[in-house]
């Protein structure tokens, strides 16, 4: 079965400014020869620290980064190669959900106005049906549907994930890009974020892209996992045996390096180095 | 909107600077019915010229009778009508230069901005003067010039704010739900970006004031026998300091529009500090 | 030996536009000498405002209605603004920001920052600080110590320019030095080496450490007591493993179950912390908790005990 998403050799060079009056800078490959697929229906974590690659990844993906070189399929179809607002258009099937939720809504406008834009702007021209759709998914989210007259400072930062996730809904995704949703969020309300998350993908027929540095939640939610570094995939495959087995020095470090709630604590003594 | 106007009505000054305003355009609006002696805006009557204040006539009496109380508040139409006209002008063309010039950067961007300084740079009244030695000295030109050299702060700011908002996350975020240009800078950036022209539009309508009572007084605005309050000083020097109240009344009426205008401004200006904008 | 800090019964309350809020409530905490204490809490339950009482920094419009902070046996919440810069701040009790680009000054260089502090508070000549100062940043493992002074904020990467503010908060000998969430905005492998490293200093420079965190992992791996905080009031206290291991507050238990490392499924916990204006006059935890009974909502219950020796504020334990 043809995977959902397929990435081929994908190449990202960001940065990078031409000298005149201005110093030569050279360009940044922050994503180096990717490849990896993403299967309908599967939770596949993508994993790295910060300067790995993986936020533009994620953007790349999306369609609001351009690609240096490589290919990027959307249902066998070639998707790549197109400028930002044309490699939208062809991707709306793809969806991003920002890890500061609260910041990707603009502070002027209602969040009912928001979650009704993106319908707007995909055409549904009467506002009877936008406010409909808009209602009904504000529930699903487990919001109350009149919270919409409110504005998002008015929200908690799990409410404004929940209508984060609200808007790209409705706009019918199949894919959705979660840039680190449990990143800043309580314990207690980080469960409630991934329990809405599972649901959503049952309801809503979904696959998720998990960018994500927290391992443990990465563990506990994920089906495959990639781990990133330094802009190449290290290592990637099934999440379970991966983490009791991990191959790369890299993916050992970072399960050394979680926190665990039962087991070893630190031991005095061991070399440190500075990063 | 309900706890903004709270926190303005504890700030006393910006309260104070609001009731001068509301006060001054009062005035400006209902002047002709206010004023005791409105044909005084031309007439004149020289037997009872430069009269002390006193009875009939609060403000005193001009060198050529005319009641200054009067003329006074006939001014306040004039002095708002140049300051509204003025700021708005400027508005117009600065504003729409900030956006395209902080939207997309690129060569476009860096033009505007050059032509901005350089603008910037010229001083006002000198413009003014050097206009009107061009074309005839008039209220008309007045405003030209001013408005020519006001424009650049709006650019300035609105470049600023929208260079800023263009990569903010928000922005980030419509662009990802599809939405075009036009609509991300005009329904967008925009209102986000239109409170601190608000302020500066605000504390510009002051400055313009003053301005314009000063090329008044140097006789490149207002022409005689308009009541102009900058005008009134100009004609009041060669009869101080015996008729002091020829050029004091009008004096404190500039003194008194500037200042609440610029205190109402340093208010909203508070009100729209960035900490008090994410709180909001 | 008495406690290097001893929290008891603080409650402070601050004025706001809707009212007073009633932050913290009865809080307490015990960090003894040469030991790392964990203060864990959700936001809104009042950790940042713990550390700012401790350190004397509360907003203007915060009271201190009841509870003494005694430090190394005398009461903070005496002492005057004068006193405490001179005598407690930087030189007794260190302080270890949560984010490191917000904490320096990006338009001085680090040296003189580290400095200015060094020489208000701690004796000796401007070489002796110097000295020092190198000494703590090669003992921080932050490349080329020598010059690093030299160098801006911007220059170092996130994790060293934590490395510097523990180098700062150390730089006039304190015996006690208070983390606020020092690691969350670093990557986890710089996590790991800062707490480590924090460890390493605590036995080395016999220091007292006090640490507040959300992540429950971070204490499992670092803390020897635990202190965990809800809606203002300290509602579990005790040795971190006996706590971890059987947990016995039913908050502590919930927020426990919801780790990823034990969680069977997401469920989270119901309802919602009370809003500091609006507590209510029973148990604060009453509307969410799994074991409420009868009169819970009625009464706040007491510090109770559990057969561990934990402290524990619930009914079921008194």
């Amino acid at each position: 079965m043809t995977p959902i998403v397929e990435v081929r050799d994908l190449t990202v060079l960001v940065g990078g400014r031409r000298g005149f009056l201005v110093k030569n800078v050279p360009p940044v490959r922050a994503v180096d020869g990717v490849s990896v697929d993403l299967r309908k229906g599967e939770i596949l974590a993508l994993v790295g620290e910060s300067g790995s690659g993986k936020t533009t990844l994620g953007r790349t993906l999306l369609g609001l980064q351009r690609e240096t070189s490589g290919e990027i399929l959307l249902d066998g179809t070639r998707v790549s190669g197109l400028a930002p607002e044309a490699a939208r258009r062809a991707r709306r099937d793809i969806q991003y959900v920002h890890q500061d939720a609260g910041a990707a809504l603009d502070p002027w406008w209602s969040i009912g106005r928001t979650l009704a834009e993106g319908l707007l702007i995909h055409g549904i021209r009467s506002s009877a049906e936008r406010n409909d759709r808009v209602a009904e998914m504000l529930a699903a989210v487990g919001l109350d549907p009149a919270s919409g007259r409110r504005y998002p400072h008015e929200f908690s930062g799990g409410q404004l994930r929940r209508v984060a996730l609200a808007r790209i809904l409705l706009l019918r995704p199949r894919v959705l890009i979660l840039d680190e949703p449990t990143s800043g969020l309580d314990m207690s309300v980080q469960a409630t974020v991934l329990n809405l998350l599972l649901e959503l993908r049952e309801r809503f027929s979904l696959t998720y892209l998990f960018i994500s540095h927290d391992l443990s939640v990465v563990e506990r939610l994920s089906d495959r996992v990639a781990i990133m570094h330094l802009g190449r995939i290290v290592e990637s495959g099934e999440t379970k045996p991966l983490f009791a087995q991990p191959s790369h020095a890299y993916t050992r470090a970072l399960l050394d390096a979680v926190p665990r709630l039962d087991g070893r604590s630190i031991s005095v003594g061991m070399p440190v180095a500075a990063n | 909107m309900k706890p903004i106007l709270r926190k303005l009505a504890r700030d006393v000054p910006a309260m104070l600077g609001l009731a001068i305003v509301l006060f001054v355009v009062l005035v400006a609006v209902l002047g002709p019915l206010l004023a005791p002696y409105p044909g005084d805006a031309s007439a004149s009557h020289l037997l009872q010229r430069l009269k002390p204040p006193g009875a009939g006539h609060p403000f005193g009496t001009d060198n050529l009778g005319r009641d200054i109380f009067s003329r006074v508040i006939l001014g306040a139409r004039g002095a708002l009508a140049i300051a509204l006209t003025v700021v708005g002008v400027a508005m117009l063309i600065g504003v729409p230069l900030g956006l395209l010039a902080g939207y997309r950067g690129g060569w476009l961007s860096e033009t505007i901005m050059r032509v901005t300084d350089i603008v910037l740079a010229i001083p006002q009244l000198v413009l003014a003067l050097a206009l009107a030695q061009l074309m005839s000295p008039s209220l008309e030109t007045a405003m030209l010039a001013l408005s020519l050299t006001y424009w650049p702060f709006f650019t300035r700011i609105v470049y600023g704010e929208t260079r800023r908002l263009s990569s903010s996350l928000f922005v980030d975020a419509l662009r990802g739900v599809g939405a075009g240009t036009g609509r991300i800078v005009f329904l967008h950036i925009l209102p986000n970006a239109i409170s601190p022209v608000i302020v500066r539009a605000t504390i510009g309508l002051g400055f313009t004031i003053l301005v314009a009572a000063v090329l008044g007084f140097l006789g490149m605005g207002a022409t005689p026998p308009t009541p102009d309050w900058g005008l009134a000083i100009a004609e009041s020097r060669l009869y101080l300091p015996r008729a002091w109240w020829y050029a004091t009344f009008p004096g404190l009426a500039i003194l008194l529009t500037v200042m609440g205008f610029n205190l109402l401004g340093d208010g909203l200006r508070d009100l729209v500090d960035p900490r008090i904008r994410r709180s909001r | 030996m008495i406690p290097v800090l001893d929290v008891r019964g603080l409650k402070v309350t601050i004025r706001t536009d809707d009212g007073p809020a009633e932050v913290l409530d009865d809080v307490g905490l015990t960090l003894e000498r040469g030991r790392i204490l964990g203060v864990v809490g959700e936001s809104g339950c009042g950790k940042s405002t713990l550390i700012r009482a401790i350190m004397g920094i509360l907003p203007k419009a915060a009271s201190t209605e009841a509870g003494e902070i005694w430090f190394e046996g005398e009461n903070l919440l005496v002492f005057s603004e004068r006193e405490l810069n001179a005598q407690v701040r930087s030189s007794r009790i260190g302080f270890i920001p949560q984010d490191p680009l917000l904490a320096l000054n990006p338009v001085f260089k680090v040296g003189t920052q580290l400095l200015e502090v060094m020489r208000w508070h701690a004796p000796g000549s401007r070489r002796d600080h110097v000295a020092r100062l190198v000494m703590l940043l090669r003992r921080m493992q932050v490349p080329d110590p020598e010059n690093a002074l030299e160098r801006y904020p911007h220059q170092f990467s996130g994790g060293q320019r934590q490395r510097l503010l523990i180098a700062a908060a150390l730089s006039c000998a304190p015996k006690l030095v208070i983390a606020d969430e020092p690691t969350t905005a670093l990557d986890v492998t710089t996590q790991h080496q800062i707490l480590l490293l924090l460890r390493e200093l605590v036995a080395e420079f016999g220091l007292s450490l006090l640490f507040v965190t959300h992540d429950f992992g971070v204490v499992a791996e670092l803390c020897d007591d635990l202190c965990v905080i809800y809606a203002g009031q300290t509602v579990e206290a005790g040795p971190m493993r006996a706590i971890l291991q059987a947990p016995s507050h039913p908050y502590t238990r919930a927020l426990l179950a919801c780790h990823p490392d034990r969680a069977t499924s997401f469920i989270g916990i119901p309802g919602l912390v009370p809003s500091p204006l609006t507590r209510p006059s029973g148990c604060l935890f009453a509307a969410r908790c799994a074991d409420v009974r009868a009169g819970c909502a009625e009464a706040r219950p007491g510090q109770g005990r559990a057969a561990s020796g934990v402290q524990v504020r619930c009914v079921q334990f008194t």
